[in-house]
């Protein structure tokens, strides 16, 4: 049985993490392996709690693509910044959203059935080309914490339904379409759409930051 | 299989002798369950100084003979360069089976069959 790599395993300081990267700058041929020994299962568990509607799998490979990734390019996390297990959280938050949208994006193009006002391609996007490099960062960053709360707390339809709310969609159709309604007629569309409009505000006001909640 | 890893440094190894997961692990040294840790070390850089500290970080590590580790990444090397050759003396036989002219009165293999009128 090989030597336990020093350093505790959960609640492991930063300090440690911060060792262990430094040891991957060197070029330690070991740290590697020390990397996806003590991280691995951590960040797997992790992103199957907080993703739980993504494949195991795929979570898992995306734990595995990032940790080798880090092992072969640990310039790319500054410890300055943060700590390495919330940078591996971050980037596997990253990641995983990513994929999620590309399924999403994929799922899109095999039911071309959706308004256009749905297509985020086609709305218009708040960040302008020129905008801060820091900032879109921080929008990204934004969006990726507002993406994996939503996932939290409205699972199945009603998270398609907040995302609408939240965008400030007003037209009843696309609600409907996601509820399932279009064959009622459009005032008893109009009326459980509302129905259910209110209750997640109601849900949205209980549960969410105020930026949230302002939609 | 990627070279930063010592897996792709073995690679070459384990395709050709056959080697399954515990026959690997018996060649070096280690269990079955440390095998993908070893595996997942940085391969050691023959063409760099720290080589031979390299190959002893990791035997220490993981309890391994480091002379073992060594005459292992000998061979994979070897045959990673019989590989190369291999591939490139089909290559050179593909360019040449290419390149052959055809007999007199035949077609030559790129030219398909005419339409039928």
């Amino acid at each position: 049985m090989h030597q336990n790599p020093p350093g505790d395993h959960p609640g492991e300081t930063d300090d440690a993490g911060r060792k262990l990267h430094a040891r991957l700058l060197a070029g330690d041929p070991t740290a590697p392996s020390e990397l996806a020994e003590r991280y691995l299962d951590r960040l797997t568990s992790w992103l199957c709690a907080h993703f739980h509607r993504m494949d195991p799998h795929d979570l898992e490979e995306i734990a595995i693509t990032l940790i080798l990734d880090l092992a072969k390019r640990p310039q790319q996390y500054d410890p300055a910044r943060l700590g390495l297990e919330s940078y591996l959280h971050m980037a596997a938050s990253r990641d995983a959203a990513n994929a999620r949208q590309g399924g999403a994006r994929r799922a899109a193009y095999e039911t071309p059935l959706d308004p256009v006002e749905l297509s985020e391609r086609a709305r218009n996007s708040l960040v302008s080309e020129d905008a801060d490099p820091a900032e879109l960062v921080v929008q990204r960053e934004a969006t990726m914490m507002t993406t994996m709360w939503l996932d939290e707390h409205f699972p199945g339809p009603d998270r398609a339904l907040v995302q609408l709310l939240v965008a400030g969609e007003r037209h009843t159709v696309p609600y409907a379409k996601i509820l399932g309604i279009e064959h009622l007629s459009e005032l008893d569309q109009r009326r459980m759409v509302n129905r259910a409009k209110d209750r997640l505000k109601k849900q949205l006001r209980r549960l969410a930051p105020p930026d949230l909640s302002d939609g | 299989m990627d070279p930063f890893f010592l897996a792709g440094a073995l690679l070459p190894l384990v395709t050709r002798e056959g080697l399954d997961d515990a026959s690997l692990a018996a060649q070096l040294g280690c269990t079955p369950a440390d095998l993908p840790l070893v595996l997942l070390c940085r391969r050691p850089d023959r063409a760099s100084a720290t080589f031979r500290a390299d190959v002893e970080r990791i035997a220490t590590r993981f309890g391994l003979d480091a002379l073992v580790l060594v005459e292992l990444l000998n061979r994979a090397s070897a045959y990673a360069i019989v590989a190369a050759a291999d591939a490139e003396d089909t290559g050179l036989w593909l360019v040449a089976a290419r390149d052959r002219e055809p007999p007199e009165g035949e077609p030559a293999p790129d030219d398909g069959p005419e339409d039928e009128p």
